[in-house]
């Protein structure tokens, strides 16, 4: 924009003078020009629309022909992971010193290597597909019998509440939290559903895994919590959050954890999404003008200004004071600099918030002497104290942050509770940090289509359960850390049977394509 | 003290920011724009509402009154053209509009070398200088109005639209692409920045 003019209260054309420059047909007819006919791009999609049909019509006719072969090339990766299988003596027998079996699968490394892998399935598809789903039934209904306790807990709605679980996980929830799925109060008792699994074997239970869109975690602990009442659920009230507490000071302590909600995909496996600022309470949006102090509600802040939790705590750390200015409309006598004290007009004005009656700040322009400022809760909590002295206000915006190459970094304060925002799947998890000296861990995989299998971690405390990706016929683990003890888990149903299996390693730099041993699942207790 | 948040409107309020458009406007519009994407003649009850809105934002910022009907029917040829990209936002179609709008407008200055102009009402220059709580008067006024023209981009687009075209923050962050908490602190920073001008 070099060239610039600057006119003042320039004459607008009316109405008339406007509507008569309009031609609506002069713009179609430019649409429809015949160098390029709008509905090119129609024709071009739909002859691609029956292009497909007729693809798949063609494949579907062949595959219901008798004879079918189903041929699977390994990828490329796969065949540089086969042909660089190397396998000393030495290494076999320590191998099997400590119970891990490697096969040095000649015919499978020649195949891998000539890229082909063939399978011929006859013409038995229906038998064949009643026979999966009732072995997936059974898989699922396995992991439903196996899953962790559930603990009950009936709460008043109208008062504050703690709950302790057994095994320590403790949540602090706020009177009138919970909403029904149309976001009406609801009045009396809410039963509340927890469930805690800061094992592995009780996350194995629950069919859980630790990854975050395919990031590695280390957990601190999982829990799955949901309320009702008279049979309906209920959720969490916007903007409002439950105080959980892990069991585990050494989690406590480290606020690089932080609240993992999970969702389930519709195979049923745990995807885990991070909530950034859930060691940090909502900040709390106060007046701190002269002698005067209250409070706004976080639905206000939240509603009008369109702040999420993140921008709220951001603002409430910004050094430079963000004072959003909170105005009254044209009834009352804008209030400038030149009109009178800066007092004047606060006890009306808080009247009217109190009564709800201050119109939305996007509808109107107004001005007040008097400013909000949103500072963290830690913050508010030592200006009450020196309010009390009627002391003149400083710098109020030290939050929980540190200065780091010229930018902000957010953290949370030790001990500071995970702050919930939503019922469900809940894990206190962190990334795992950067590994150092990785290999891949290659499985063979079972005939049987529904088996699963998992690799964990123990981390000590902070297990890490990881599923992997299909590799030709292998499940393959990539980047796991050498020397650390790992375990693989492999589960199956068939024929009415669940299989189970489990193998521990520690993990070498040489690659090996493990097997697993499979066994008839006994019943835990 | 915790105060709850009712917020209601004021009886005999007059809203400044923002188009007065309903939810069940919104929804209509999107009708119509599924119906325009199959036969673009459907989208002729949308020209003809926004025409003028659409002029008139050009039409301040060009000294051509003729170049300014050319570029709002560019605007719309363009809007017809492009409508299987649109994104229902819960916010009426002008604002997708006036960011077709917008480019046209850049472009056409760009390409026949023309100056941006910068229209500006008296009026609504005090309701700035209420905003940035400074005094009326000469001085301010015209130190006001040269701090404008100074202003470059973005920025200028941004007090243009808030303060002349009386856009509400959620409509100028969907016109300009950024974030509305992003506009509203970039706005804040602008106009501390702008007083602190004055006032020197």
């Amino acid at each position: 924009m070099e060239n610039k003019k600057i006119i003042i209260d320039r004459i607008e054309p009316n109405s008339a003078a406007i509507r008569s420059g309009m031609d609506f047909n002069k713009v179609i007819d430019r649409v429809a020009m015949p160098g390029k006919p709008w509905y090119t791009t129609k024709k071009i999609f739909l002859a691609g629309v029956a292009v497909v049909v007729i693809a798949v019509i063609m494949v579907v006719v062949s595959l219901l022909s008798e004879k079918t072969v189903v041929v699977t090339r390994p990828t490329k990766q796969t065949n540089e992971a086969l042909k660089a299988l190397s396998i000393n003596k030495n290494q076999e027998a320590v191998a099997k010193k400590n119970n891990n079996e490697v096969k040095k699968d000649i015919g499978l490394a020649a195949a891998g290597a000539a890229g082909l892998t063939a399978f011929t399935r006859s013409n038995t598809a229906g038998n064949s597909a009643m026979r999966n789903n009732a072995d997936q039934l059974l898989l699922k209904e396995y992991y439903e019998k196996q899953s962790v306790k559930t603990q009950l807990f009936s709460i008043d709605q109208s008062r504050d509440t703690i709950i302790t679980g057994e095994q320590g996980t403790r949540l602090a929830i706020k009177a009138n939290c919970f909403v029904d799925r149309d976001n009406k109060a609801v009045q009396g008792i809410v039963n509340i559903k927890l469930k805690e699994c800061y094992s592995i074997d009780d996350m194995l239970k629950e069919n859980l895994s630790t990854l975050a869109n395919d990031k590695v975690l280390e957990s601190g602990g999982m829990i799955y919590l949901a309320a009702e009442s008279a049979g309906k659920e209920l959720q969490l009230k916007k903007y409002t959050e439950i105080e959980m507490s892990n069991p585990s000071s050494e989690i406590m302590q480290d606020t690089s954890m932080i609240v993992f909600y999970g969702e389930k995909d519709r195979m049923g496996e745990m995807n885990w999404v991070a909530d950034n600022y859930s060691r940090m309470a909502y900040p709390v949006a106060t007046l701190i003008e002269g002698k005067y102090h209250d409070t706004l509600s976080i639905e206000y802040f939240a509603k009008e200004f369109r702040f999420n939790k993140a921008d709220m705590i951001k603002v409430a750390t910004d050094s430079v004071v963000m004072d959003w200015k909170v105005s009254f409309n044209e009834m009352r006598k804008p209030i400038g600099s030149s009109v009178g004290k800066k007092e004047e007009g606060f006890p009306e004005f808080m009247q009217l918030f109190k009564e709800g009656n201050v119109p939305s700040i996007a509808a109107a322009s107004w001005s007040t002497p008097f400013r909000f400022r949103v500072i963290d809760k830690e913050s508010y909590d030592e200006y009450l104290e020196r309010y009390k002295e009627y002391l003149k206000l400083e710098d109020l915006s030290k939050g929980n942050y540190t200065m780091k190459d010229g930018k902000r970094v957010f953290y949370a304060r030790p001990n500071a509770p995970f702050f919930i925002g939503k019922v469900g799947w809940i894990n206190c998890d962190k990334y795992k940090g950067p590994m150092v000296t990785v290999n891949n861990i290659a499985v063979k995989m079972n005939s049987e289509k529904n088996e699963k299998v998992k690799l964990v971690f123990k981390n000590g405390n902070r297990p890490s359960i990881i599923k992997p990706r299909k590799e030709g016929e292998l499940w393959l683990f990539p980047n796991i850390p050498i020397k650390e003890e790992v375990t693989i888990i492999g589960t199956y149903s068939k024929n009415g049977k669940i299989y189970t299996s489990r193998k521990v390693f520690k993990v070498d730099r040489m690659e090996f394509i493990h097997e697993l041993e499979y066994s008839v699942a006994k019943e835990r207790t | 003290m915790v105060v709850t948040n009712q917020i209601t409107k004021m009886p005999g309020m007059q809203i400044s920011y923002g188009q007065k458009v309903s939810q069940k406007d919104m929804l209509e519009e999107f009708a119509i724009i599924n119906r325009a994407k199959q036969d673009p003649a459907q989208f002729k009850p949308l020209y003809e509402k926004y025409y003028e809105s659409i002029y008139r934002f050009i039409y301040n910022r060009i000294e051509d009154e003729d170049q300014a009907h050319d570029i709002t029917a560019d605007v719309f040829f363009k809007a017809i053209t492009k409508l299987s990209t649109y994104k229902y936002q819960q916010l009426p179609f002008s604002s997708w509009l006036y960011r077709i709008a917008r480019n046209e407008l850049i472009d056409s200055l760009r390409k026949n070398k023309r100056s941006w102009v910068v229209s500006i009402n008296s009026v609504k220059l005090n309701n700035m200088m209420d905003e940035i709580e400074v005094d009326h008067n000469e001085k301010h006024h015209s130190r006001l109005v040269g701090l404008i023209a100074g202003l470059e981009g973005d920025d200028l687009f941004l007090i243009e639209m808030r303060f002349f075209d009386k856009k509400s923050f959620k409509e100028i962050s969907e016109i300009l692409s950024v974030t509305e908490a992003g506009i509203k602190m970039r706005l804040y920073r602008l106009l501390e920045k702008m007083k602190t001008q004055l006032l020197s």
